[in-house]
């Protein structure tokens, strides 16, 4: 059998075939390294950013998120804190409080100041008109 | 195994044409018994043969020498081309579509194995075997490698690659003989 094998030995390629086959492929440009290599990083990039996005998705869907917002939001979002905004508000009351209290404070002031000169001025009115009067007494006499 | 082959390969990784040519002449004719010994036409062989030698020329940085020779990358090539080839064509010969008179060839071979008859009716029977045999059988005995070539082009081991030869010639003769019917 293996005698009956070897005569397929005389098997050949037509010698026009290969002439043409050999001229187009030793025309065709060869691939380098280089390109193949940076093919390569790019893959990998494609792969670790497939790869992450894929980490990030199942993190969310994990409920990951809202165990970031519990430890992270008072330092970093502390307007979506309750409780800073309750205490911003209280403190917020408070001045508005002093304020008030220091308007009515120096207007009270001037209330008195203005009350004193109005009766300054009813005094003063009123001895001009016991003056006058003492005036007129004094003509009918 | 070529003369200063590693010097061919060497000028060929680096752009060298004529390097290149100098393996194509050498190797060429038995790729090309390997692939037409397991598809159905020569024209299929000559397209699978020009694919094996362009991968083999454009990815010729990926070659390693690792002991073996450059047949055994060359043959890797060529056995996954053929099964591409087949996986994508669906062209596998069944044993129902193989005239009988081909399964009867008697023990008179030797007489009538000169005319390219004999020859057509052996290649038919070869590719009724199972690919590794088919594989074993035309690298050993076409193409003249040896045991340890054709267990590195195969990936298996030496003795792997006996066992197969033993299996696959015992198989080859008995369709040869028409002893037994093959089941596909």
């Amino acid at each position: 059998m293996e005698q009956l094998l070897t005569k397929l030995k005389t098997i050949e390629p037509n010698k026009e075939y290969q002439e043409r086959s050999r001229s187009l492929i030793l025309s065709s440009p060869q691939t380098t390294l280089y390109p193949r290599l940076a093919g390569h990083f790019l893959h990998a990039l494609q792969f670790s950013a497939a790869f992450g996005m894929a980490a990030v998705i199942i993190f969310l869907l994990s409920g990951g998120a809202e165990s970031v917002n519990r430890a992270l939001s008072p330092a970093l979002l502390s307007g979506l804190d309750q409780n800073s905004i309750d205490q911003e508000a209280q403190k917020l009351e408070f001045q508005l409080q002093f304020s008030q209290a220091e308007y009515y404070a120096n207007s009270a002031e001037k209330i008195e100041v203005a009350l004193k000169e109005t009766s300054d001025e009813l005094k003063n009115a009123g001895n001009r008109h016991e003056q006058l009067n003492e005036l007129l007494q004094d003509l009918t006499l | 195994m070529l003369e200063d082959e590693k010097q061919y390969i060497k000028g060929a990784k680096a752009g060298n044409k004529e390097a290149f040519g100098a393996l194509y002449d050498h190797y060429l004719p038995k790729i090309y018994r390997f692939i037409f010994l397991k598809v159905s036409s020569a024209a299929e062989a000559e397209d699978l043969t020009h694919e094996v030698f362009l991968s083999a020329w454009q990815n010729l940085h990926r070659y390693r020498y690792e002991g073996f020779p450059f047949s055994s990358w060359l043959y890797q090539i060529a056995k996954n081309a053929t099964i591409d080839f087949y996986r994508t064509s669906k062209k596998h010969i069944q044993i129902e579509n193989v005239n009988e008179e081909l399964i009867k060839i008697n023990a008179t071979y030797p007489e009538k194995l000169d005319t390219t008859l004999e020859l057509e009716k052996l290649k038919k029977i070869i590719t009724l075997l199972k690919p590794d045999y088919q594989d074993v059988l035309i690298m050993k005995f076409v193409d003249d490698l040896s045991h340890e070539e054709i267990a590195a082009a195969l990936n298996k081991s030496e003795g792997a690659v006996r066992l197969i030869q033993h299996r696959a010639l015992k198989e080859l003769k008995s369709i040869y003989d028409g002893t037994i019917t093959h089941e596909a």
